[in-house]
């Protein structure tokens, strides 16, 4: 265990003081210089990605100051050998007495063109280059100061690649420029292709005018595939910049779409063997790092390691490339996270949040159900008491009635007696020889009166009688009991008792049912009338009184009797309590019903005077305003 | 035969009854007053004159029937027309034994009612025909000497002057004096309607 830890702490001083920071630390006091020849426009993707890669793997791996010079050559839209040759001129004025740290050239056609201006100017300084095929390293010098690598643009294992994936394809459209660079290139890509031959047919695109390319890849078959180079210029000559072109293509394109230009993926490219523009600047920046701290790559001049095997997943998607035909060293891009993962924060709140109101929503369901159920019950059984109050109260009315049926009887007999009397002494005032024609009508005024009196108390009989669903419905408390004291005041009197009415001032408003409440009234003063007949008649008295109590509307009914016997003035409202001789003993309980259905109180209470005072107490109807 | 100045007393609580039959009885010819309660008619029932008394069996305070027995206490005489609203025979039975001239059921017939009426005033006008004629005689009566009278009471019982005297113990002269003047008094001319007169008198209830 000691030696182990001493051999690490010994492995860490030399790891600390070997660093190479130190070791090229006084190298770093002077800036140097590195001068990048660019082909094409620096701003499309791929020299962008080469020109940034490059920088960035220098500056990471230089301590000191850095100065790089940037020059594009156009060289695919101008080639002429006077441009080249004026070029060159420029360069050498430009860079006159300029010495700078590496040279930087990339592509065949840019290091032919400096190749002359480095021997002039910078002979000695570092040229790192790119050729973009090993073929052309052949017409490049063999010198010290230069070191490069060469593109290996996989067209072939592309299109196997393709093959593998989608195995139907019968066809391959090759979609390339028309520059004179592009087709310097056409023999590597035929000679890629030619070992198709028997596999693929070509529909070779390249170098076609822009309207009819287009017109041509909108009408490929179903079994081809379309393989993209490079897009540097029209076959007219006309300077496109390449992916932009093919972004509009792309549109009206839908065959899979293969390429050797790792940029290009992620605009509607499937995949392929790639070359990473990137990777490519960081392989140089390498061996600019390298010539920088005075030790030149080995070997001189290599393979650029920039190859991978990429794919655009939407793409895959689209036509239907199942993952598993992608070789396992393939690199996948651009994978659409699936909803779940994009969004699994917020589907699992939605979830959650979902899951919970399902719970809720469920719990409600069976709740209301249940309620529901539970209300139907209530309401069944509310009806059933109703009805059975409805009967009760009936029954008690019509036992009511026929104790009123002598007063009834009485009552309407009176005007029917006086009715008829007024009828014959009409007869015979008109008909004597000197008919009295005014007592005759005013007998015949008598007699409309006396009917209308004779309707009203058969009116109030019927009232008494009628057997009537419980309604709700607003009524004046006040003119309810005056109502029934109506009713009642021909039995008062035959029993020679007063019946008094004291209404309150203004309405009372009550909501009920205006039968059940007149029954209410009708017992207690019929049981007051039973009550104060057993004091002499000058004594027997019973006050109706009706009045607001805050919230609540009260009838209370007084009368001038001995009282009750019971104490317990509470039995009074239990059924079957009875101190008549032929009572049922229901009323006062029947009472306690109908005022406890309307939500109020019904109460007996010794009175002032001797007697009792029944006490019944309403809720208010407070809606008066407003109606 | 009926009372001059006979009036016919109508005792309701019920105004539109009470008015209906004022009505009805003044057409037909009759004299009415009306009472809105029992209590205000017998307060004045020892001054009625002739006539008599419709009334409605049920009123508060007091019945038709109590009524009737006011008014015999009173010793008021008219007879009573009782009108009722249903026939309660103990009720009828009860007026009817207090001398009621009839118990009718409401409403009433007119012609019911009419001849109910006018039988009770010809009740009425024959009570107060006995009644005047039954006045003359006991005051009459009253002319007579205690003597007379005892002659007279004996001489209706059918005795002679004889007996008389023998029951008397006083001379037949004497029965004879007494019985002349008693029966110049009296206005007879024999013992026979001496006889009658007094069993007349008796029959109306006056010794």
């Amino acid at each position: 265990m000691r030696p182990l830890i001493r051999l690490l702490l010994l492995c860490l001083t030399i790891l600390l003081t070997t660093s190479p920071r130190g070791a090229v630390a006084p190298a770093a006091s002077s800036p140097r210089s590195v001068i990048v020849f660019l082909p094409d426009d620096p701003t499309t993707p791929a020299m962008a990605a080469v020109a940034a890669g490059l920088k960035a793997a220098v500056q990471a791996g230089w301590p000191g100051l850095l100065t790089f010079h940037f020059e594009s050559l156009d060289a695919s839209w101008f080639s002429s050998p006077q441009y080249h040759e004026r070029l060159r001129e420029l360069y050498r004025l430009k860079y006159r007495g300029y010495r700078p740290d590496a040279i930087v050239a990339l592509r065949s056609d840019v290091v032919g063109i400096l190749l002359a201006v480095h021997r002039d100017l910078w002979p000695g300084v570092p040229l790192v280059f790119v050729a973009e095929d090993q073929r052309d390293l052949a017409r490049l010098p063999r010198a010290p100061d230069l070191s490069g690598v060469w593109l290996d643009w996989e067209v072939h294992r592309t299109l196997e690649l393709a093959l593998q994936l989608l195995p139907r394809t019968r066809r391959v459209a090759l979609l390339m420029g028309g520059s004179s660079w592009e087709r310097s290139l056409y023999p590597a890509v035929d000679e890629a292709l030619a070992r198709f031959a028997g596999r693929l047919a070509i529909i070779d695109l390249r170098g076609l005018p822009l309207a009819e390319l287009e017109r041509r890849l909108a009408a490929l078959p179903n079994d081809a595939i379309v393989f993209l180079h490079t897009l540097m210029a029209d076959g007219e000559g006309r300077g496109i910049v390449g992916l932009e072109l093919f972004r509009r293509l792309r549109a009206n394109l839908h065959r899979p779409v293969f390429t050797v230009h790792g940029q290009a993926l992620g605009h509607g490219i499937v995949g392929g063997a790639m070359v990473s523009y990137d990777r490519l600047g960081r392989d140089l920046g390498g061996m600019v790092l390298g010539w920088l701290r005075g030790a030149p790559p080995q070997p001189a001049v290599r393979a650029a390691d920039v190859g991978e095997l990429a794919f655009d997943a939407r793409e895959l998607a689209r036509f239907r490339i199942p993952a598993a035909r992608l070789p396992r060293s393939a690199a996948v891009l651009f994978r659409e996270p699936s909803l779940w993962i994009r969004y699994r924060w917020q589907a699992s709140v939605v979830l959650a949040v979902g899951a919970l109101q399902a719970v809720l929503i469920t719990m409600l369901l069976i709740e209301q159900q249940r309620r529901a159920r539970a209300q139907a019950q209530a309401q069944r059984a509310e009806l059933e008491a109703r009805r059975m109050l409805s009967e009760l109260a009936h029954l008690n009315r019509v036992a009511v009635a026929g104790q009123l049926g002598s007063s009834f009887a009485h009552e309407l007999n009176q005007p029917l007696a006086a009715i008829l009397n007024n009828a014959r002494a009409a007869r015979r005032l008109l008909d004597g020889p000197a008919p009295d024609v005014t007592e005759a009508q005013a007998a015949l005024d008598d007699i409309a009166a006396d009917d209308k009196r004779a309707a009203e108390v058969i009116q109030r009989m019927r009232g008494l009688l009628r057997r009537s669903e419980v309604r709700r419905e607003r009524h004046d408390l006040s003119e309810l009991a005056r109502a029934v004291v109506r009713l009642l005041e021909n039995d008062a009197r035959l029993r020679g008792a007063a019946l008094v009415l004291e209404p309150a001032p203004g309405p009372l408003p009550v909501r009920g049912d205006a039968t059940l409440l007149q029954q209410v009234a009708l017992n207690l003063i019929t049981n007051a009338l039973d009550a104060v007949a057993a004091v002499p008649q000058p004594r027997r008295r019973v006050t109706v009184r009706t009045a607001r109590d805050g919230q609540r509307v009260t009838l209370l009914v007084e009368d001038s009797g001995r009282g009750s016997a019971e104490p317990d003035l509470e039995r009074l409202f239990q059924p079957f309590f009875t101190t008549k001789p032929d009572g049922l003993g229901l009323g006062l309980s029947i009472c306690r019903s109908i005022i406890e259905a309307h939500g109020g109180r019904l109460w007996a209470a010794p009175a002032p005077e001797g007697g009792l005072v029944m006490s019944c107490a309403l809720p208010g109807d407070s809606k008066e305003e407003r109606e | 035969m009926t009372t001059p100045g006979a009036k016919i007393f109508i005792v309701d609580d019920d105004a539109s009854v009470r008015r209906s039959l004022e009505r009805l009885l003044r057409c037909a010819g009759y004299a009415v007053e009306t009472f809105d309660t029992p209590r205000a008619f017998l307060a004045i029932a020892r001054s009625l004159g002739a006539g008599c008394v419709v009334v409605d069996v049920r009123m508060p305070e007091l019945s038709g029937l109590e009524l009737q027995a006011g008014l015999a206490a009173a010793g008021c005489t008219l007879p009573l027309v009782f009108i009722t609203g249903h026939g309660d025979v103990t009720e009828s039975v009860k007026a009817m034994k207090g001398g009621a001239i009839d118990f009718l059921l409401k409403p009433v017939d007119d012609a019911q009612l009419l001849d109910a009426v006018g039988r009770a005033l010809q009740r009425d006008a024959r009570a107060r025909a006995t009644q005047t004629e039954r006045e003359a005689l006991a005051a009459r009566l009253a002319l007579l000497t205690p003597r007379e009278r005892e002659v007279c009471a004996n001489v209706a019982r059918g005795l002679l002057n004889k007996e008389i005297g023998f029951e008397l113990g006083i001379s037949e002269k004497t029965v004879k004096l007494h019985r002349a003047r008693a029966t110049e008094k009296l206005g007879v001319r024999s013992a026979v309607e001496l006889s009658n007169l007094l069993a007349q008198l008796r029959h109306l209830g006056t010794n």
